[in-house]
């Protein structure tokens, strides 16, 4: 859309387009765009952090094939995903309605569940060793009182990508709070229409907050997979991608690349492989949200 | 507009009519007490991480792992709180987070909302791509910008200064924010925009007289956001700061954690000091999520 | 909209620019903290920046404290004092030192000082030990070796861990087993382990109807690292075994020698075919196994007297070396030390800094807290608890450092790219100790192979 072919009233829109979105776009040439540029010419490099870097070309992106660890990572991350977000999408989507009702005392209920999104780490991590001891924690004494297998939750291989996804659970503050937001946003009247329609509970679900909530769910679920991609804190503080590197989480293993193992080259090729990754699956789900995604003020 | 308001009156008088019915029905109080049961019983479960540290911050040292679990900490030792503030200069660095805290979120709030106008509401060449650029600047891992940004930093002179973190938010206030508030606009019907256009409202003031107030929740919800990530953002303060007179309680609190050191009642303590403010914003904050504050105006279309 | 109302794009923009100009424009031409990096030095004062890690509290302030001792005694030296918790020391070092921003004196563990060394990071701090007259006898020499290479010593030691058996006396006493003696054997330590592993009915370990699912006592806890693998703790045993990590010039590792593939299995077996050792699950999360009374003997250093005392342990205690075997009994130090960035400005004055804190008042000081070692043999003695408790402290904690032991007195020097190293260790090892199964033999000889590997691409000379 080349602005010299624009009418009057178009061009006059195109420059106020620019002139609103004017602070991001000088903000990113300022301080993003350059630390991301870096980190790409880098990932042609090595670099120990001490001397130097020296030009390697492609030797980094050939290196990510040949190493297992790479691709473990990037296992190990996927499943976390796509298991923790569409589970963390409907137990926020669901808490948020519950805490849309008008009941008594709902703002104390708000802020119990969007606590523990908000912990320090470091208090959290602690409290869930604790909690995850397979002899004294609570939740196997838990599972113990409801008659179920107990589990090694952190400590075995099988169980701990599972424990994350888990613990991920207790973090949904934040998508809840969006969905609180956006469910005030759905009108009353949409609702009693669709009651007077004959829609019972369920349908009323699906015709009206669905819809009308779907922008929100897309910016969820394209955040959700974004971020659940880069998990990393639990993993640094818990388990340090153990056992037998089953919580080897890619950014935690581009950590230590970078930090501990001083190869910031291979580091910074890794988190770009990474970022490719999480860019086709965003422009995959965002090709894909014209199909279900219900713009009430179209799409502009 | 005539019919907006009729149709407004009927679905008014419906749901009235509605209400009334439902008084009286005893199916709607025992829906009611199982809903809140189930709240209660989640909030239990919610609630379980923050009691532990809560009592934990009011043991004494070795009760902590005790084995059965201790709830109640038998002394109850309210100066472990003391103690905290003895150990670090806990009030200079509160306040170092409070002044970090506080302008980002005026940063972030006002030009994140600019800047998600711009993506929502107006065509531009080249907005498609602009907006991908947008996001996939949140697709890369910070931990291979780290080094990056603080040579960037210390070329700007900015090193041990709050300014890192309290500069970029006027910028945009991150990709995150933006989107979120893009995806609340393109919930808003243009109606109200086509309406002051046709009065000769320039962009600038639909955005403001219009789409700002109608966006409330989710402002609050930003501003909310934008106080959480900067008041435990560790990782920002940690490459930029250095004396220990600017850091930030974030970042000096982890110093309290030391896996040899058995002081974890001291610990979470000091780990409260950090949680009580956000819940109290919270609570303060999430009061303006009501219904109705966005539907004048919007209702009866 | 009406006239009154009607916000022109000027107007606006202006509002926004000025609100996004403030903190630009405050950032801009607010002063240049005089600590900061870059600042150009006041008149005769040189302005130097210390970073290291410090728990909050007392050691924070004792640094603090010698830091302001320091500059009352140096009038010239002006020292910026800058504290992290562990683990983001770890991330700030080598951003501060990539980003050129190199701190003038820098805290190193014995572990990764190595690392550092090997790019280039820290100076040769040997022409300065001998102008001034700074001996490695004066200190414990073992500890030197871990901060030396090749002629070359790349840090201080600034205090020192001592690694000894603590034992639960009580425990000892109702299983009606004597206490170890001070040169007891691999097979003592093994069959105390063994006897001193209850199930919840008070069996031990050795009962044909022991139930493994129910134990409330156990034999014997590693202090951290959960795997007796390439550490410093665990090279006591394997060289009690006659073993060794890594040959004299680092070339290769040992660990496929038979020794240390038995102390593999002493250790395999004991935590899951015999059930005395708990699993990782099981001893972490809960402060030590040891002082919570769950554990009859742990390996430490002598923060456990110390913290023993803090928590108010209820039973009596005391400690023993580490037990003896075909190679010998020993005695493991391990460190952290004091180090000058190879780039630093200011190296002289770092570097006085560096024998300020290893001078005789403030190691004195520092070992009189009974918290933290000492580096400096002179001070060794001041850790030794007023009460006497426990009764063999000073055997164990004290005496090697001092000459006057029978056991001999080692260190370790971990080779570089510890973190690979470890990594390696961790895939091939990982099942076996943590009781997935797995074959002690060819896990020894595949790390072995990676790790052999790693040391001749290093090319460490």
């Amino acid at each position: 859309m080349a602005v010299r072919g624009l009418s009057k009233l178009e061009r006059r829109e195109a420059i106020d387009g620019y002139l609103f979105i004017m602070p991001w776009l000088i903000g990113f040439v300022l301080w993003v765009a350059g630390p991301m540029i870096a980190s790409i010419v880098l990932s042609f490099m090595e670099w120990d952090l001490f001397s130097p870097p020296t030009w390697v070309g492609a030797a980094n992106f050939v290196q990510l094939g040949q190493t297992d660890l790479v691709w473990k990572s990037l296992w190990n991350t996927a499943y976390y995903t796509f298991l923790s977000v569409p589970l963390t999408l409907m137990v926020a989507l669901g808490t948020a309605m519950m805490l849309n009702l008008p009941l008594r005392g709902q703002s104390a209920f708000r802020t119990f569940f969007y606590l523990p999104a908000v912990m320090p780490a470091v208090a959290n991590a602690v409290l869930w060793f604790w909690i995850l001891n397979p002899d004294v924690g609570l939740a196997n004494a838990l599972l113990r009182m409801l008659g179920l297998p107990e589990s090694q939750w952190l400590w075995s291989p099988t169980s701990s990508k599972p424990t994350f996804v888990l613990m991920s659970l207790w973090g949904i503050g934040n998508t809840m709070v969006i969905f609180l937001a956006g469910l005030q946003g759905i009108p009353q009247s949409l609702y009693d229409a669709a009651e007077i329609d004959g829609a019972n509970g369920w349908q009323r679900f699906r015709a009206v907050t669905l819809p009308m909530l779907s922008p929100v769910i897309l910016f969820n679920l394209v955040l959700g997979i974004i971020g659940s991609f880069q998990i990393f804190t639990n993993a640094f503080l818990m388990t340090n991608g153990g056992p037998q590197h089953s919580t080897l989480f890619t950014v935690l293993y581009l950590y230590r690349l970078g930090f501990e193992q001083f190869k910031m080259g291979f580091a910074s090729a890794l988190a770009w492989l990474l970022f490719a990754i999480i860019l086709v699956f965003t422009l995959v789900q965002l090709r894909l949200s014209d199909t279900w995604v219900y713009y009430e003020g179209g799409e502009g | 507009m005539a019919s907006n308001a009729t149709s407004q009156a009927q679905s008014l008088a419906s749901s009235q009519a509605r209400q009334q019915r439902r008084r009286k029905s005893a199916r709607f109080y025992i829906r009611r007490l199982i809903q809140y049961i189930v709240m209660a019983a989640l909030s239990v479960v919610f609630m379980v991480p923050l009691v532990w540290i809560v009592s934990s911050s009011l043991k004494t040292q070795g009760q902590v792992f005790a084995y059965p679990p201790i709830w109640i900490p038998e002394p109850i030792v309210w100066f472990n709180y003391i103690e905290a503030l003895q150990r670090a200069p806990l009030l200079r660095w509160l306040w170092n987070t409070t002044f970090i805290t506080l302008l980002s979120i005026v940063g972030t709030v006002i030009s994140s909302s600019m800047v998600a106008f711009g993506f929502a509401r107006l065509r531009f060449p080249g907005r498609r791509i602009l907006f991908i650029l947008l996001l996939s600047t949140m697709m890369l891992p910070q931990v291979v910008t780290l080094i990056p940004r603080f040579i960037m930093f210390k070329w700007w002179g900015w090193l041990d200064t709050p300014w890192p973190m309290i500069v970029p938010t006027f910028f945009g206030g991150g990709a995150f924010n933006i989107f979120l508030v893009r995806q609340f606009y393109l919930t808003i019907p243009k109606d109200f925009d086509e309406a002051a256009r046709i009065d000769g409202a320039s962009n600038w003031a639909i955005w403001w007289r219009i789409l700002v107030p109608l966006s409330r929740p989710v402002l609050i919800a930003i501003g909310i956001f934008s106080f959480v990530f900067h008041w435990n953002d560790f990782m920002n303060p940690l490459i930029f700061l250095f004396s220990e007179k600017n850091k930030t309680l974030a970042l000096g609190l982890r110093a309290f954690i030391n896996p040899t050191d058995a002081s974890w009642h001291i610990s979470m303590a000091a780990s409260m000091y950090l949680v009580i403010p956000i819940t109290i914003l919270f609570f303060v904050g999430q009061r303006y999520f009501i219904r109705g504050v966005v539907m004048t105006g919007i209702a009866g279309r | 909209m009406n006239n009154e109302t009607k916000i022109s794009r000027r107007s606006v923009l202006r509002g926004l620019a000025a609100l996004s100009a403030l903190p630009v424009l405050a950032a801009c031409t607010a002063p240049v903290p005089a600590g900061a990096p870059g600042a150009a030095p006041a008149q005769e004062v040189t302005t130097i920046e210390f970073i290291t890690p410090g728990a909050l509290g007392l050691e924070r302030t004792m640094y603090e404290n010698f830091v302001l001792k320091f500059m009352d005694e140096n009038p010239s030296i002006k020292v910026n004092v800058s504290f992290e918790a562990w683990n983001d020391y770890m991330t700030k070092l080598p951003t501060l030192l990539a980003g050129g921003v190199i701190p003038d004196m820098i805290h190193q563990h014995m572990s990764i000082v190595q690392d550092y060394a090997y790019r280039g990071a820290l100076s040769d701090l040997v022409p300065w030990m001998e102008r001034d007259n700074v001996k490695s006898e004066d200190y414990i020499p073992a500890l030197f070796d871990a901060f030396s290479h090749v002629g070359k010593t790349y840090g201080i030691p600034k205090d020192s861990a001592a690694w000894g058996v603590y034992y639960n006396k009580d425990m000892f006493d109702a299983a009606g087993l004597s206490y170890p003696a001070d040169n007891w054997t691999l097979e003592d330590f093994h069959n105390n382990a063994l006897a001193l592993t209850l199930d919840a009915e008070g069996r031990p370990a050795t009962d044909p109807n022991f139930d493994a699912g129910n134990i409330e006592q156990w034999g014997f806890t590693w202090w951290n690292e959960v795997t007796p693998t390439f550490t410093e703790s665990a090279r006591g045993f394997v060289k009690a075994f006659g073993g060794d990590w890594y040959d004299e010039a680092y070339t290769q590792t040992l660990i496929t020698d038979q020794p240390v593939l038995d102390h593999f299995k002493m250790f395999a077996d004991m935590r899951c075919t015999e059930n005395c050792i708990p699993t990782p699950a099981q001893a972490l999360g809960q402060g030590s196994p040891f002082r919570s009374g769950l554990t009859a003997m742990t390996v430490d250093f002598h923060q456990n007297t110390f913290f023993s005392k803090q928590e108010n342990v209820r039973f009596q205690y005391d400690v023993t070396f580490i037990p003896s075997g075909p190679g010998g009994q020993y005695s493991v130090v391990g460190c952290s030390g004091w180090a000058v960035p190879a780039d630093a400005k200011f190296k002289e004055e770092g570097w006085e800094l560096v024998k300020y804190l290893t001078s005789k008042p403030v190691q004195e000081y520092i070992g009189q807290q009974k918290r933290w070692g000492v580096s400096l043999r002179e001070a060794v003695g001041t850790i030794e608890p007023d009460d006497g408790i426990p009764d063999h402290f000073a055997m164990v904690h004290t005496d090697p450092f001092k000459g006057e032991t029978s056991v001999e007195v080692i260190s370790f020097k971990f080779p570089p790219q510890q973190s690979r190293i470890r990594e390696i260790y961790a895939e091939e090892f990982d099942p076996i100790f943590t009781c997935g199964g797995g074959d002690i033999a060819t896990a020894a000889a595949n790390t072995k192979e990676q790790v052999d590997a790693l040391l001749s691409e290093l090319n460490w000379t």
